[in-house]
């Protein structure tokens, strides 16, 4: 056999591995399946609302700390998950639903009402500094917990998401798991802004940052709407919040 | 003779004079299991939520101490022991009176023990639970007793009573009535949802609420028919086994077929939700009574992965119970389940207070007229901050996301936890609520209109400062907090607003700030309080 073809056929080899390993540690949480590869026929909801947002954005890697392009505004309700979709990827593609412009906390009720979560909403109104809507859940959906949203009048009345989150159970994989979903969720994402073990933030347009934190020890005293004990370290907390600032 | 008759009617006298002393002037005592009656006069008295005494449920009943393991038991409150007739050591009290046969009470304060604690005594560190002690032949108390968990001889074969049976075998035994249901002005102490007692908080009785009967007549320990509920839910399927009772979110169902949404308004905080008296708070399999929860005490429900609930019946009824933990309890005993119709958001709990706070006492010279004012107003933090808030980032006005906005604030750097402090006399308009990567914010609106949003502090709630509090200039309202991303040192991320801005939200507004209308350049104000604070401003 010639070195040519020799290398050819190990390239082939190694090619097939890469694949095959690629396919493997797509890792979920345990007893659900993988998300479907994305195609223009894809019957998964939760892939549906991914692959629209990359057609939305265009695709392909940004320069570092750029903010990535804005999801362009998409109308109509909410596209409920399907049974099987991974509870984790349908919350971060609630998430990136909100950093689209006209996202209205209508939108986010309905959602949550459809996937059977409870939702209370608590408004918090006062004459000097306006309105502020609460959203909480009473019936998480399985392996997520705490969703808290909060929603601010702008000064064309209308509400906007200021801060949405929920927390992810912890778990050998539960970080990375939770990266990738938002990675999916928003496809043209691009380089963090903020990396470290414990966190992970990016720009997403729109005044809006995406974020997610392993919780230490610090981070589990003092919530003021949550409550904790020793066993919830690790908890993986993912939120888009409007940033305030950058910092130095 | 005259002399003799004189000095038998002064010691005469001076006995019914003792005799008829009100109750808080009795003696003292605690009761030690080798030594029997030893004075109080060293100790304390305090008031306690729960104590480590209880009575057991299962027959026989008796007192026990300590943790219980398994054991279903009551609240000493709900009882009346009568001390057997066979106790040693049985005289205490000035005159001596019997102890055997004597019947004790727990001393209550509205709906709190009151306890000794008692510094030099053995064992160290224990709580005495207070009883008062009632003579079985006259019906009057004639001694304080504390007694400890592992102290407990003196309840050696004691009968146990409900408050009735107590008064009936009283009566019998002296001719007298004494009423041991009678409780401070308050209320009775009467527990709730419990196998003890009866249905919390709807009685039509004026008297409060009867506590449980004791063995002679102890109702059923109730169905152990305790079923978990954990559904399995995936992103798209409903609940399933959905526990039964509990009265927070209860829903009908909208025009869609979905459930209607739960709305409140204010915060969301959650107490214990009952018109007098204490809820049980259970161990996770619903059988041991671990702690006692105090009417409108403030908790937070945990939630599971998968909402968890379960279900026992008490009494013939079914309770839904759910995990809470109490955060102004110590940690390792904190948490336990409660029945959830008991668990209630404060604002729409019926029995929690909605008296306005009361006007805060302002130090002299610091009532101001608005930031105008020649005496206003305080840095805003204890210490000065490590680095200038007019420089780099820090500064109002220093360009974020590529010049694209501005920064809204100064930001004052100083150590994690530092505390927050009002810059003037003002009222919470705004609770603690998410602001920026895992920190948050508070509101103030200040003496002559101004807004200061305190920003990047962390979640710690100082004690009275919630939303409608008053504070008063220097009043800790937050603790400098830390971003996740470590990106910055700890800070207070301080945006002032003149007040101008009517109801618009803080975040109202287009660039560069993106902010209403109204905000304003914090930086000379602050240069001004900072310099008269330290004495140098940056």
């Amino acid at each position: 056999m010639s070195a040519t073809r020799r290398l050819l056929i190990a390239f082939a080899i190694a090619a097939a591995l890469a694949l095959v390993l690629r396919w493997l540690t797509v890792s979920e949480e345990p007893g659900v399946l993988p998300p479907p590869a994305p195609t223009a026929a894809a019957t998964d909801s939760a892939s549906a609302m991914a692959d629209a947002a990359a057609s939305d954005a265009g695709t392909g890697a940004q320069p570092p700390g750029t903010p990535a392009p804005v999801l362009a505004p998409r109308q109509g309700r909410l596209p409920l998950p399907a049974p099987n979709a991974s509870a984790l990827q349908s919350m971060v593609n609630l998430l990136a639903e909100f950093s689209r412009p006209d996202r209205s906390l209508d939108d986010l009720l309905a959602f949550l009402q459809g996937t059977k979560q409870d939702p209370l909403m608590a408004e918090d109104r006062n004459p000097y500094s306006g309105d502020m809507t609460m959203v909480r859940t009473k019936s998480p959906l399985q392996n997520t917990r705490y969703f808290h949203a909060q929603f601010f009048t702008d000064d064309q009345g209308r509400k906007f998401a200021q801060h949405i989150s929920f927390e992810y159970k912890p778990g050998p994989h539960a970080m990375d798991n939770a990266i990738k979903a938002v990675q999916r969720a928003f496809p043209s994402l691009g380089e963090p802004s903020y990396e470290n073990g414990e966190f992970r933030q990016w720009d997403v347009g729109n005044g809006y940052v995406v974020w997610v934190k392993r919780l230490g020890a610090t981070d589990l005293e003092d919530n003021p709407f949550q409550t904790y004990g020793k066993e919830d370290l690790g908890t993986i907390r993912v939120a888009l919040e409007q940033n305030p600032h950058d910092g130095e | 003779m005259i002399r003799k008759f004189a000095l038998s009617a002064l010691a005469f006298s001076t006995l019914l004079i003792a005799r008829s002393a009100s109750a808080e002037e009795l003696k003292r005592y605690l009761w030690n299991d080798e030594k029997g009656f030893v004075s109080a006069e060293s100790c304390q008295e305090k008031t306690a939520v729960a104590v480590p005494l209880h009575v057991s449920t299962q027959k026989p009943a008796r007192v026990i101490g300590g943790a219980l393991h398994g054991i279903a038991a009551g609240d000493m409150e709900a009882y009346v022991m009568e001390v057997a007739r066979t106790v040693e050591s049985p005289r205490i009290g000035e005159p001596a009176e019997r102890v055997s046969g004597s019947f004790w009470q727990a001393e209550m304060r509205g709906d709190d023990y009151v306890v000794l604690e008692c510094a030099g005594v053995r064992p160290a560190r224990a709580m005495w639970v207070l009883f008062k002690v009632f003579s079985p032949r006259t019906t009057l108390p004639f001694a304080f007793v504390g007694v400890e968990a592992t102290n407990l001889a003196i309840f050696k074969r004691a009968k146990i009573h409900s408050p009735e049976n107590a008064e009936s075998a009283l009566e019998e035994r002296s001719g007298k009535t004494h009423d041991f249901h009678a409780a401070p002005a308050d209320g009775a102490s009467a527990t709730h949802e419990t196998d003890e007692t009866q249905a919390p908080a709807t009685s039509p009785t004026p008297r409060a609420t009867a506590p449980a009967p004791g063995p002679v007549d102890l109702p059923g320990t109730g169905s152990s028919a305790t079923q978990s509920t954990s559904p399995a839910k995936g992103a798209g399927q409903a609940p399933a086994g959905a526990a039964e009772g509990g009265a927070a979110g209860a829903a009908a169902t909208g025009a869609d077929g979905l459930p209607s949404i739960e709305r409140v308004s204010g915060p969301l905080e959650y107490v214990i939700c009952v018109g007098e008296g204490s809820v049980n708070v259970r161990d996770k399999r619903l059988q041991t009574t671990l702690f006692n929860a105090a009417k409108l005490e403030e908790l937070k429900p945990v939630q599971s992965w998968g909402e968890e609930k379960q279900s026992k019946v008490v009494n013939g009824r079914r309770y839904s119970f759910i995990q809470v933990r109490f955060s102004k309890r110590p940690a390792s005993a904190n948490t336990g389940w409660v029945a959830e119709e008991f668990v209630k958001l404060k604002s729409k709990c019926a029995f929690a207070a909605t008296a306005p706070s009361r006007p805060v006492p302002q130090p002299l010279g610091l009532v101001i007229s608005g930031l105008g004012d020649p005496k206003c107003c305080l840095f805003p933090t204890a210490k000065r901050p490590t680095h200038s808030y007019r420089e780099g980032m820090r500064r109002f006005r220093a360009g974020r996301d590529g010049g694209r906005r501005l920064h809204a604030a100064a930001d004052l750097y100083r150590e994690k936890s530092d505390p927050v402090l009002a810059v003037a006399q003002g009222t919470v308009i705004r609770g603690l609520y998410a602001f920026y990567q895992g920190t948050y914010a508070i509101e103030v609106r200040h003496s002559g209109g101004f807004i200061v949003r305190y920003g990047e502090v962390t979640g710690q709630r100082p004690d009275e400062v919630g939303q409608g509090s008053r504070v008063r200039a220097g009043q800790t309202v937050g603790f400098v907090g830390k971003v996740n991303s470590g990106c910055c040192l700890p800070m207070l991320h301080f945006e002032m607003y003149d007040g101008r801005g009517g109801t618009d939200s803080l975040n109202s507004g287009r660039a560069p700030f993106f902010r209403r209308f109204d905000l304003i350049d914090p930086t000379n104000h602050l240069r001004k309080w900072e310099k008269a604070k330290f004495g140098e401003s940056y």
